[in-house]
């Protein structure tokens, strides 16, 4: 039992404010860690269902704004719908996980959560040639 | 105004002169400054009045300029129309201090609006039998050279003979200094006669005038007197001009009417005996002229042309070299194309073509081998010697022992040759930036040489050897360069013969190659004038040849104008300073004749606020970047509106539209260069340069694109990012693949190393810096499970090219793959 701390850093050097989430087990697969936040975040999202929802990824039929996303039609999202396309938007290099000082690329590898772990979402852009 | 002009007749019929003045003074206020045709009439009908009532007139005039209190523009008025009615009446009829005082506000400017008829006030002035002030004299001179339809001008500055010159400009203080003031003062006759250098050439008239002034006076003084005035163009106004609203920059302008002193000046130097200075004043003459002046453009084109005309007229070697020099240098496509054709004409003469006349011109300035030479002075030596594209001018004493300063008995016995030296040195200077810049542009001129022409013109050249010696060349086919002496080849072996000579080109090498010559240039310790070995190649990629006939490689950029509009001027294009006014204009294009085609840049205006967008002339301080295309070289003209649109064909006399080039049919070095240029004009222009538009520059407009760029030197933006970078690269997977190094980031893979710039994200793959083109998807795409990006998106795209390119032997997307 433990509490871990998510960042999501830009990479202007800024660093989100970091917020926690209680995880009960000792050692979780990186699949399982994105997982958990997205339902966090997703279900303070349907608490409050405000215009923007700010999250990991874009969730379907929204809008970028500045600071998120903003729904054309307010609505709840599905935390499974949104699960999904956080992994295949990790898969495509959508985003880095860092553990502590290490990168996971791997979503079944196992992550050993010690207490005051850090884990760091860093997002990334997709590329074509040109 | 005719109703006006009614009343006013009404009043002179009726003799009224009280109820005239008020008329007048009505009809006055309500014409704005704009004496018109009208008036001249009404003057006309106001001077034949009898004297009796034009006393009462200026009477009435006076007694209501006294109640009008003291609006300068009334002022202006009331003493302009007693310049017409009392023009023979006693002196305080024209309330001569407020006239004078007038008159002398005027001397602070540089012109004024004709139609304000300001004239009349001097006319009064001159009929009391006193002189206008110089600096009004020269006012009113100005407005005559500048003024529309001016008659009443040009006569009244036909009375106004002295000062000789218009006072307020440094060099012609200084040669009105000479002037002794009698009538027979023969240089005050030289100054006449270059005062009536009107036209565009000079006449066979005025050449034998002007022989006879210089056999009167001697041409060695002519020419040390004249050399003398005009080492003092393009100084600071002596006496500076209150600049008004919309005025252009008039402190940094040539007096328009002692221009013409200056080109009378100019060609009189060519009727003298050839001399190296002479040909130095004037190349420094027309570099001075075509400096540019805010709000006007190259300061005096006129003068300019006349130092051409000047210089192609001298039969001497240094002559032609200040033509070929500045032939390399001059930009402003007036004078160029003079340039070009005392060139052709000089070429023509002795049977050459003109790439050949520009080559034979460079002098050796007294370079007796390549780049080096002794000059004895008494027991001390001097000796020049060429470092890279500077002179340096040594010494060493009579022991033989070098020392730092000029030697106390060089400057004693040996005053006129030091001064000599030091000429020749500045002359080094300047022809090795000008041949610097010949040489760079004969990529793209396809030049072979035969052999022996070219180590005599170029390898063994004593100025241009110093260049030709740290380039690479093929004779007949094979790359050599120049080492120990020597001819060489990769592997050092000499070559002494051969018959045909090209510039060395990356393009079309293989990458093995081009890295040797590196190497070979590192190993014989050669820094190259400008890029050859190291040049960024450009080769076509998948989106190029999916968009068929353009490019949109360097479009969407952002670009402040007027560096743009130099710097493409510098390499060879033709470029329209964009104005914000309803107008079209062709893009910017290079015409490239050896090759029979022509590139364009396609671009617009961008914004519209005029002082925030603008300049204060209108010009736009920005522009937006479009496609890149080509066409065959005769194609009519494209052009579109300067707010931006789409461009068209100006087609004339049933010309049928042409299309543009298939890209893959241009030939790749052409492209390569082409592109080469592009990309300089973005580098360097791009507003995502200026560290000042952290804001977004106007409104923000250019947060996103600010952000998402910058180039060439890292600044404060990147140099962040690079410290971020030292931070994140350790805690990633592919952390023992990259390494930081100057300006790039080095990515290994498994195909190649490619470095990734830090300012901008452009890659370049390692051996031969060849330019690898992936950008990020549009935005217009959705894009699932992708975050806005509050921050840095440049890095964001870094590290994701970063990883990409990590695991290059994964890479699917076949238009990256095709360029690896």
């Amino acid at each position: 039992m433990g509490m871990v701390t998510f960042v999501d850093e830009t990479t202007s050097g800024d660093r989100g404010a970091g917020w926690g989430l209680e995880i009960a087990e000792e050692r979780l697969a990186l699949r399982e860690l994105i997982r958990r936040r997205v339902f966090q975040e997703v279900a303070e999202f349907n608490a409050r269902t405000p215009e923007v929802f700010q999250g990991l990824v874009q969730p379907n039929d929204t809008e970028r704004v500045l600071n998120g996303y903003a729904l054309r039609t307010p609505r709840r999202i599905d935390p499974e719908a949104q699960t999904e396309l956080a992994l295949k938007a990790f898969a495509g290099n959508g985003f880095l996980v860092l553990v502590g000082d290490r990168q996971f690329t791997d979503l079944d590898e196992e992550i050993e959560l010690k207490l005051g772990t850090e884990v760091t979402f860093l997002k990334l852009v997709a590329l074509v040639g040109g | 105004m005719r109703s006006h002009t009614q009343k006013i007749r009404n009043q002179i019929d009726a003799g009224n002169m009280g109820r005239l003045a008020d008329e007048v003074l009505k009809a006055a206020v309500a014409n704005h400054g704009f004496w018109g045709d009208e008036w001249s009439e009404l003057f006309d009908t106001l001077r034949n009045l009898p004297v009796e009532e034009r006393r009462r007139l200026a009477h009435a005039l006076i007694e209501r300029f006294r109640s009008l209190g003291t609006e300068p523009e009334t002022r202006q008025k009331v003493l302009t129309l007693l310049g017409i009615v009392a023009r023979d009446l006693p002196d305080d009829f024209f309330l001569p201090t407020e006239r004078l005082a007038e008159l002398e506000t005027l001397g602070a400017r540089h012109s004024y609006w004709h139609a304000t008829r300001l004239d009349l006030l001097a006319e009064a002035e001159l009929a009391t039998g006193r002189r206008l002030a110089p600096s009004v004299v020269a006012v009113f001179r100005r407005t005559a050279l500048v003024a529309y339809r001016s008659e009443h001008l040009v006569e009244l500055v036909k009375k106004l003979t002295t000062p000789v010159l218009n006072v307020g400009e440094a060099w012609a203080d200084h040669a009105m200094e000479q002037l002794t003031g009698s009538d027979d003062d023969p240089w005050q006759a030289l100054l006449l006669h270059a005062l009536t250098a009107t036209a565009s050439k000079p006449s066979a008239k005025w050449d034998k005038q002007a022989q006879a002034l210089i056999d009167s006076i001697g041409a060695d003084r002519v020419r040390e007197t004249a050399l003398s005035w005009l080492a003092l163009v393009g100084r600071p106004r002596t006496i500076p001009l209150e600049r008004q609203t919309y005025e252009p920059d008039i402190n940094n302008a040539y007096d328009p009417y002692n221009a013409n002193a200056l080109r009378g000046l100019a060609w009189l130097l060519s009727l003298l005996p050839p001399h190296p200075d002479t040909a130095r004043a004037l190349g420094a003459l027309v570099e001075t002229s075509l400096k540019k002046v805010a709000g006007m453009g190259p300061r005096n084109p006129k003068v300019a042309n006349a130092g051409v005309i000047a210089l192609s007229r001298v039969d001497s070697e240094a002559a032609l070299a200040e033509l070929a020099r500045l032939a390399t240098r001059v930009t402003y496509k007036n004078t160029a194309k003079l340039l070009d054709v005392a060139l052709e004409a000089r070429a023509t003469a002795l049977g050459l073509s003109r790439e050949e006349i520009e080559e034979l011109a460079v002098p050796a300035y007294g370079l007796t081998e390549v780049g080096r030479a002794l000059h004895r002075l008494g027991d001390v030596t001097a000796l020049i010697e060429v470092h890279g594209t500077k002179s340096v001018l040594g010494w060493r004493n009579a022991a033989g022992k070098e020392v730092k300063s000029v030697p106390a008995a060089v400057k004693r016995d040996h005053a006129d040759e030091l001064k000599e030296l030091k000429a020749a040195a500045k002359d080094i200077d300047k022809m090795l930036s000008a041949q610097a810049e010949r040489l760079d542009r004969q990529f793209l001129a396809r030049r072979t040489w035969a052999y022996d022409a070219w180590r005599e013109r170029y390898i063994d050249h004593p100025l241009v050897g110093t260049l030709a010696r740290r380039l690479l060349w093929t004779v007949d086919g094979r790359p050599v360069g120049f080492a120990d002496g020597e001819l060489r080849t990769l592997t050092d072996d000499p070559v002494t013969t051969g018959s045909e000579v090209e510039l060395w080109h990356p393009v079309g090498r293989e990458p093995a190659e081009i890295v040797a010559w590196r190497d070979w240039l590192e190993r014989h310790e050669i820094t190259q004038p400008f890029k050859q070995a190291h040049r960024e190649v450009y080769l076509l990629t998948d989106a190029e040849r999916a968009t068929g006939t353009y490019s949109n490689r360097f479009a969407a950029h952002v670009l402040r104008q007027h560096q743009f509009n130099s710097l493409a001027a510098i390499r060879g294009w033709r470029n329209k300073l964009r104005l914000c006014v309803d107008d079209s204009a062709p893009p910017a294009t290079r015409e490239l004749p050896q090759w029979g085609l022509r590139a364009e840049y396609w671009i617009e205006g961008d914004g519209e606020e005029y002082g925030e967008d603008t300049t204060e002339s209108g010009s736009y301080l920005r522009l937006r970047t479009d496609q890149v295309r080509f066409y065959p070289i005769d194609a009519p003209e494209n052009s579109a509106h300067c707010y931006g649109g789409e461009y068209s064909m100006w087609l004339r006399d049933g010309q049928d539209p042409v299309e543009p080039l298939p890209l893959t049919g241009i030939p790749p070095l052409a492209l390569s260069e082409v592109l080469r240029d592009v990309d300089l004009f973005v580098g360097v222009a791009s507003v995502g340069n200026d560290p000042t538009w952290q804001d977004g520059g106007p409104g923000g407009r250019f947060q996103e694109y600010w952000s998402g760029y910058s180039f060439g030197e890292l600044n404060q933006s990147a140099e962040t990012r690079r410290a971020l970078l030292d931070r994140l690269i350790p805690r990633l997977a592919i952390a023992d693949r990259c390494t930081l190094e100057g300006r790039f980031l080095h990515v290994k893979g498994e195909r190649h190393t490619y470095k990734i710039h830090l300012g901008s994200g452009n890659i370049l793959m390692t051996p031969n810096d060849q330019y690898l083109c992936i950008v990020p998807k549009s935005a217009t795409t959705p894009q699932t499970g992708y975050l806005p990006y509050e921050g840095d998106r440049t890095l964001a795209v870094i590290l994701s090219k970063a990883m990409m390119l990590a695991k290059d032997t994964e890479i699917t997307d076949p238009t990256i793959l095709s360029q690896l």
